[in-house]
């Protein structure tokens, strides 16, 4: 039997098309993997994407990139095309920062807002997002700032207090924004309907705003379920999903007291967990006709997160249950394991490992296992002092930082 | 035959184990916790105990300090945060100041119900269910009880205001690993349920302490450690007596 020309000419093609799309999505999916471009990282659910391969490390830890001194503030570090953001406050002032991600050093610096002061740690929480050349900051009273990512230069600002009325928790704005298409989500704790709004990403005009809460520190999270592109908020003691128009999709009842993020499981779940004693929920959201339906699949106390996210990976959440570094089924909820000694500390997945900052700054890598608590490197000093900010991971660099000092290592070579 | 036999054997030791274990008296566990601790005679010869270290809270690390003198006269000086003070029991009152945490603080004053609830669990000089019964205290052993991987006995102690504590002892060393109680917070005003967790025992002057305290309830948690404890120091009974005021002498010897 031979092949006629055409059908060889017809292999061929599809086979250049196949080679084609496959090295354009590798080539897409190996820049983007390597950013870190809000919090939590690329898809805002604390796993990096890069395929790499984390070793134990030597006894003296990691080898460090860079080291520097930075002003208050608990915002987290985002990654974006070879530039890192934070936000920090020096003298009075609340900032916007830009830095190198080789040596550290400032690019640039945008003064947001008045330095907020509080018992726990002054300056700002919310971590910046980077999208499409812009960067959005949101200072700790509520003054949510657009700029040009490579430059700093301001597209447009906006108090959230003074336009919406906005009223923030009382340890500050905490959350961070949601960059989407051309909006800007964000929850802006407003009067009239404007508790979660929207707005444009390029002017900064209001698109939308919905719901009536009172301010939250959990930041919300996004997530395609069903086909419905949606943006789910715990405020209010619910989580409230809305779609891109600011209509809801869905909402149910939240363990109380939720700080932490929920985390968005493909295809339908969303795990909730309140800083009190109620502890935790994993919601299943299902299509009914037209609408979603939120429906509670269990709730138990083993994961209580205090402000400090889980992270879902293969089928385990791992977190921080108060104290205690725990490891739980995602389908059933019944714990697997669980550590103390890192306090109230955080984590991300990177390689599956589960990378740990203590709140006092120690560093450890950990199998991202649910057999056991199986510790490969622990580093004692990776940070000095109180350390409650989430760590970030681009291109095989680790960055930290606390309310004094941010750092650079190297956990690929 | 013979390796069948074995087997038997084995299996009726492996399941026979447990059983063993388990047939320990209430009596007969709290003997080997004070053995553990050092022995009664050694216990009975302290008087008083000087403690200091670090206790972290908020993630904040500072120093402290605690004075215990038989029977239950406790003082716990503090600096963290704008918590900056004094918590005491002067054997008859509960006391305290806080300098720099308000107006409602900065004089020595009684400490108000139920937040002497702290301080009455805290001024114990020895475990809570030694002597329980001199104590007025109730106790039962409820059994086994798994502590992260470990059999432990678990004792439940009923206090006469009908609060109580489980105590959770290491079967094998018969020290205390792990505490629940209820735990009345400043902030929340309410009780809550508190673990605790005793590790880093050391011997000092015959008797033998926990050097690491871990206390978690709701969003809270802190940490003891201890650095140095100085047994039958110099410890006048004035150090417990509330001042008059803060210029009085509130402060620490």
């Amino acid at each position: 039997m031979g092949c006629k020309p055409n059908s060889i000419l017809y292999t061929f093609f599809w086979c250049a098309i196949f080679l084609y799309i496959g090295v354009a999505s590798a080539g897409s999916r190996g820049h983007s993997d390597k950013n870190w471009s809000q919090y939590r990282g690329q898809n805002r659910n604390g796993v990096s994407l890069e395929q790499v391969q984390l070793q134990a490390w030597p006894a003296g830890g990691p080898k460090l990139v860079w080291k520097r001194s930075i002003g208050e503030g608990f915002s987290g570090i985002s990654i974006s095309d070879g530039t890192g953001y934070t936000a920090d406050s020096q003298d009075s002032t609340e900032f916007l920062v830009a830095f190198e991600l080789k040596t550290g050093k400032d690019l640039w610096r945008v003064g947001m807002d008045k330095k907020f002061f509080e018992l726990l740690g002054n300056g700002p929480r919310s971590t910046p997002t980077i999208a499409d050349g812009m960067a959005f900051g949101l200072s700790s009273e509520g003054m949510l700032v657009a700029v040009d990512a490579k430059n700093g230069a301001e597209k447009w600002r906006v108090s959230l207090a003074e336009r919406y009325a906005g009223k923030g928790p009382g340890r500050g704005y905490s959350v961070s924004p949601i960059v989407d298409g051309d909006l800007v989500l964000i929850e802006a704790a407003g009067e009239n309907d404007k508790a979660i709004v929207a707005l444009d990403k390029n002017t900064g005009a209001t698109r939308w705003g919905n719901h009536k809460a009172r301010a939250s520190h959990s930041s919300p999270v996004m997530a395609d379920i069903a086909g419905y592109r949606q943006y789910i908020f715990p405020t209010g003691g619910k989580a409230i999903s809305l779609n891109g128009d600011g209509e809801v999709l869905w909402s149910i009842k939240a363990p109380p007291g939720m700080i932490a993020m929920p985390v968005f499981i493909e295809p339908n779940l969303v795990f909730l967990s309140g800083s009190t004693d109620n502890g935790c929920a994993m919601l299943e959201i299902t299509e009914s006709g037209d609408s979603l339906h939120a429906a509670e699949l269990w709730q138990n106390r083993m994961m209580i997160n205090h402000f400090n996210s889980s992270t879902y990976y293969q089928g385990y959440i791992y977190g921080f249950s108060k104290a205690t570094l725990t490891c739980i089924d995602a389908k059933t909820g019944e714990r697997k394991w669980r550590k103390r000694g890192f306090g109230k500390g955080s984590l991300i997945v990177v390689g599956g490992h589960l990378v740990v900052l203590s709140d006092q700054g120690e560093l450890a890598l950990i199998e991202a296992t649910p057999e056991a608590y199986n510790e490969v490197s622990l580093f004692p000093n990776a940070l000095s002092g109180k350390s409650w900010t989430e760590p970030a991971f681009s291109d095989g660099k680790l960055y930290l930082r606390n309310l004094k000092e941010m750092v650079c290592y190297d956990l690929v070579n | 035959m013979r390796g069948h036999f074995i087997k038997i054997l084995v299996f009726a030791l492996v399941a026979a184990a447990p059983a063993v274990a388990q047939e320990l008296t209430l009596d007969e566990v709290i003997q080997k916790n004070i053995d553990a601790r050092g022995g009664a005679e050694n216990w009975a010869k302290v008087q008083n105990m000087k403690i200091t270290g670090k206790y972290r809270s908020f993630s904040e690390t500072s120093p402290f300090t605690v004075w215990r003198k038989r029977p239950d006269l406790y003082r716990f000086d503090l600096s963290m945060l704008v918590w900056d003070g004094t918590i005491c029991y002067n054997g008859e009152q509960y006391w305290w100041i806080f300098p720099r945490a308000g107006e409602q603080f900065s004089e020595p004053s009684i400490t108000p119900e139920p937040h002497s609830h702290f301080t009455l669990r805290e001024k114990r000089f020895e475990p809570v269910f030694w002597n329980y019964k001199e104590k007025g205290n109730t106790v039962e052993l409820l059994g086994q009880a798994d502590v992260d991987g470990d059999p432990h006995y678990k004792l439940r102690v009923f206090f006469p205001d009908s609060t109580e504590e489980f105590w959770y002892l290491n079967a094998e060393t018969f020290l205390e690993t792990k505490q629940e109680g209820p735990m009345h917070d400043f902030d929340y005003q309410q009780y809550m349920p508190m673990e605790a967790f005793y590790s880093d025992y050391r011997e000092v002057n015959g008797i033998v302490l926990p050097f690491l305290i871990e206390q978690e309830y709701a969003i809270r948690y802190r940490i003891i450690k201890v650095e140095n404890v100085e047994i039958n120091t110099d410890l006048p009974d004035d150090l417990f007596v509330m001042p008059k005021s803060q210029s009085d002498g509130a402060k620490s010897p």
